[in-house]
């Protein structure tokens, strides 16, 4: 029975890949109507078989050595008798959480959809794009090795490019998508290169071969590049984490998120909570026990984390686009699942003795299951917010509680979880990450961690209270809750209030591969009160400055604050930066130079060939007088001449 | 008997072929050009090639020169070369100058570098007869199937593309 | 009666060929001329068979194979003449200026 699901595995992957066929090359002129059932039946079906497979694997595949399963691997590419590689689905503890998670929102989002994007013109187009996403990210997630995960990495970044430009018509929206897809594809690059690196040195694609510690020592050279000395474990691990370090979108790869908001918001609800963003985080998990031999690898990881983490939080308190609010709040959580990957790595000073803390590993894939949930819901109601106000700035909204009150509620819970509080799940989940990175030595990755909790819980219910508290600070008219967007919504808070019940399973069982030991570390009793005053004391300052739905406090903080605000609204000027370093940098400097070459030398030197031999041809042209006479006389006068040559 | 035979039929070839490249009525002409086959069948017969003074007569003079005096009384009424169409004489003489100056450069060539074949002894050959041909031509080895399948294919061609060449065209038969 | 005097018979119509090409403007009149050189190439092949050929019989082929693509070439050209007379009334070559490049 379990060998039969098992088997039939590729179902998962095959009912979204089959909704994106159907609709793509049949229906796209049907109505909506239809297309819609279809997409949510399918994608209904694909979650059921989904279920079906955690079901059995929790039954039968825990119990296994590794708790690996691999359903079928069937040979794909074969490059030659020593480096194969296959195409199949591996479960494991994260990929069967990630399959979980991505088949429930996926469903979701489809049935969230239909009231969504009622009416638009693209209706059909952007379910079978959704499909699409679905499908190329769960096979993402089941991919047995590497090289199938770049293609299906890929798929997703080429369907999310497709999603955040659906609008195509705005010009916005182009740019958004082109931003989001160049950036991803620039980090992709190093990806491929690690990939490359790997395969070489290991001869293999395969998870379970790159994963051996085997692999680590065999990587673990030196290499002199022209005076710079690298290690090539440090070097591969760091190339491949670049393809997550744009997936992710870790600073300073950040760019492309808050624009992405752009697309619709169910696309944005999807990218943020279970494809796209996460795969940069499950990648690194996936590779986590070749990275965790790498000292310097796992430091930059934790840097980059922490950093990225406090910096978003940052940022987002400044903004006033819901969407983009969410986009920051997204990357400051990213940031968290990264650091706590991170911190898994036990500081060098660390006194246990120990080098592995499995505890950051399983913190860090439930945090992205519990994050997935309530991340899910905020945007989509961030969503049925801007449907029913039409506007994205939360300046033009206030007073919605007594319009959308289910709108409300759901939100209250999505955002005392992002905050952390009890018993919701963000709570545990933070708290076993604040708790990791305590255990393992990294005290200042703790400490950032503790602000950035404060910082999230602020900024998310500065968001909340001017959405909903106080007065409408603009005309609203006909705001309404639409049934499918808000059935969504409600189901999510579900899994949102529940998943801390998960806490110990997660800590069990997701656990890194080849470290099942139980740890000894301790496990400070203040800590979730530290926490919990952190995020009470964001919600406090929210709602002193906002409770009422007022701004008028704020605003003279702002004023005070002066240039520091202007700082941190700019994003602290990152694009800025960008465009400075492409245009002015990149194409004045280097592209310049080059196109003047290429127009002048090299297009010159092809027009002179061309410039002469039309010269040439104008001249031989007189010759063709159309003269019979003189053809048959030049002929025969060339016969004279040959004879005489000859003679 | 046949060296004077030879000089009279040769003399008349000049002669005859010389009007018809020059005489400015196309039907004398044509009609000096069969008088000049039927010499040139004469000197096939006198080199003992009767298949070939045979097909001269039957496809030159009873073929080609037929079919372009036809032609000739189509489009020219009774051959009347227009007087307009005439080449002034000091053009002639200058035209002249390109055939005598292409014969005395062959004949240069020819005393510089004689051919070995032209040295070599003399062999007065077997009467050709007509089985001789046939047999050679379609035998496939050593013989001249290719070359006589290549024209074959040739003249179909030919008569393929005179056809298009010489319809009329839709438009034009409107007009 | 030798192969010489064959010789200089057949560069002879060539010649007068020649000449006729290059003086006569109408094109019918080319064309007899063009007949003529290869009158001419044809008596030549067969002096040749005659005098010198081990193989004679190759020889008297020639001279069929020259009369079938003469054939040809009529055929061809007499279309051309016909399609020429049908647009310009005339058949002087000097007025076929639309060859010209």
């Amino acid at each position: 029975m379990a060998d039969f699901i098992f088997t039939h595995s590729y179902l998962i992957l095959l009912f979204p890949l089959l909704s994106f066929a159907l609709i793509t090359f049949f229906m796209l002129h049907w109505q909506n109507r239809t297309v819609g059932k279809l997409a949510i039946v399918l994608s209904g079906l694909s979650l059921f078989y989904g279920l079906l497979t955690v079901v059995t694997y929790l039954i039968s595949g825990l119990g296994t050595p590794d708790r690996s399963v691999l359903c079928f691997d069937l040979a794909w590419l074969n490059f030659s008798p020593e480096l194969t590689a296959n195409m199949g689905i591996y479960l494991d503890p994260i990929s069967v959480m990630m399959v979980f998670v991505i088949t429930v929102i996926s469903l979701l989002v489809n049935i969230y959809s239909v009231g969504y994007m009622k009416g638009d013109s693209g209706f059909n187009r952007f379910f079978a794009l959704l499909a699409l996403f679905s499908f190329s990210m769960l096979g993402l997630v089941v991919s047995s090795n590497i090289l199938q995960m770049f293609v299906f990495w890929e798929l997703v970044g080429v369907s999310s490019y497709a999603l955040i430009g659906f609008w195509y018509e705005k010009p916005s929206a182009v740019a958004a998508s082109k931003k989001a897809f160049i950036v991803t594809r620039f980090a992709d690059a190093f990806f491929l290169i690690g990939i490359l690196t790997v395969s070489f040195v290991t001869g293999s694609f395969d998870f379970a071969t790159l994963n051996n510690p085997e692999t680590a020592a065999a990587l673990n050279k030196t290499l002199i590049f022209g005076g710079l000395s690298v290690n090539l474990l440090t070097l591969t691990s760091l190339l491949i984490f670049a393809g997550g370090w744009g997936k992710s979108a870790m600073f300073p790869l950040h760019i492309w998120l808050p624009d992405a908001m752009e697309g619709p918001t169910p696309v944005s609800s999807i990218i943020h909570s279970a494809t796209m963003v996460v795969a940069g985080v499950y990648l690194t998990a996936r590779m986590f026990p070749l990275f965790s031999a790498s000292a310097t690898a796992m430091g930059v990881i934790q840097f980059i984390g922490a950093f990225t983490a406090l910096f978003a939080a940052v940022i987002a308190i400044t903004q006033y686009d819901i969407k983009r609010i969410l986009a920051f709040s997204t990357l400051s959580q990213l940031g968290y699942m990264l650091f706590s990957l991170g911190v898994a790595k036990v500081a060098a000073d660390g006194h246990h003795g120990a080098d592995i803390n499995p505890l950051g590993y399983s913190a860090s894939m439930y945090h992205v299951f519990t994050h997935a949930f309530f991340k899910c819901m905020l945007f989509l109601g961030a969503g049925s917010v801007i449907h029913a106000v039409h506007s994205n700035n939360i300046m033009d909204m206030g007073g919605l509680k007594k319009l959308m009150p289910r709108t409300y509620w759901s939100l209250l819970v999505a955002c005392l979880a992002i905050g952390g509080l009890f018993p919701l799940s963000g709570f545990w989940s933070k708290d076993a990450i604040l708790l990791a990175a305590l255990q393992s030595g990294h005290k200042t990755t703790f400490l950032v961690g503790l602000v950035t909790g404060g910082l999230t819980a602020f900024y998310m219910f500065r968001l909340f209270f001017l959405t909903f508290h106080g007065e409408p600070r603009s005309e609203l008219h006909d705001v309404h809750e639409d049934p499918w967007m808000t059935l969504p919504i409600v189901i999510l808070t579900v899994p949102t209030v529940t998943a801390g019940l998960l806490e110990h399973f997660f800590i069990h069982y997701v656990t890194v591969p080849g470290f099942n030991e139980p740890s000894h570390f301790g496990h400070p009793g203040w800590l979730p009160w530290a926490a919990t005053g952190a995020a009470v004391s964001g919600i406090g300052l929210a709602w002193l400055l906002y409770g009422q739905g007022k701004t008028d406090a704020a605003s003279s903080l702002k004023k005070v604050a002066g240039p520091l605000h202007t700082l941190v609204y700019n994003k602290f000027y990152i694009d800025e930066v960008y465009l400075f370093v492409t245009h002015k940098i990149i194409f004045g400097g280097i592209a310049a130079p080059i196109k003047w070459f290429d127009r002048q030398i090299v297009d010159g030197s092809m027009n002179l060939t061309g410039w002469l031999l039309q010269k040439g041809g104008k001249g031989v042209r007189l010759l063709q007088n159309g003269q019979l006479h003189f053809y048959l006389g030049v002929t025969v006068i060339g016969l004279i001449v040959i004879l005489f040559l000859g003679k | 008997m046949t060296d004077t035979l030879f000089y009279i039929l040769a003399g008349g070839l000049i002669l005859l072929s010389l009007f018809a490249a020059t005489l400015p009525n196309l039907l004398h002409g044509a009609i000096s050009l069969i008088g000049s086959f039927f010499i040139t069948a004469a000197l096939y017969i006198m080199l003992r090639l009767e298949f070939v003074a045979l097909s001269q007569i039957m496809l030159y003079i009873g073929g080609i020169i037929i079919f372009m005096l036809i032609i000739i009384l189509l489009t020219t009424g009774l051959g009347e070369d227009d007087s307009l169409n005439r080449i002034s004489l000091m053009q002639r003489a200058k035209r002249g100058l390109i055939p005598v100056m292409f014969l005395s450069g062959l004949f240069l060539f020819l005393n510089q570098a004689p051919s070995p074949l032209l040295q070599s002894g003399t062999h007065r050959g077997a009467p050709v007869t007509l089985d001789d041909i046939g047999i050679r031509l379609l035998s496939t080895e050593g013989g001249f199937i290719v070359a006589f399948e290549v024209i074959s294919i040739l003249l179909l061609v030919a008569l393929v593309g005179a056809v298009v060449i010489a319809r009329r065209d839709p438009q034009e038969e409107q007009s | 009666m030798s192969l010489d005097n064959f010789i200089i018979l057949s560069l002879i119509l060539c010649g007068i060929g020649i000449y006729g090409v290059l003086t006569r403007r109408n094109l019918i009149g080319i064309l007899l001329s063009v007949e003529i050189i290869l009158n001419g190439a044809n008596i030549n092949f067969a002096a040749f068979a005659h005098f010198r050929a081990a193989d004679p019989v190759a020889g008297a082929i020639f001279p069929i194979f020259v009369m079938a693509v003469s054939a040809c070439e009529m055929a061809v050209a007499l279309a051309i003449i016909i399609s020429m007379y049908r647009r310009k009334r005339r058949l002087d070559v000097y007025r076929l200026e639309e060859l010209n490049g």
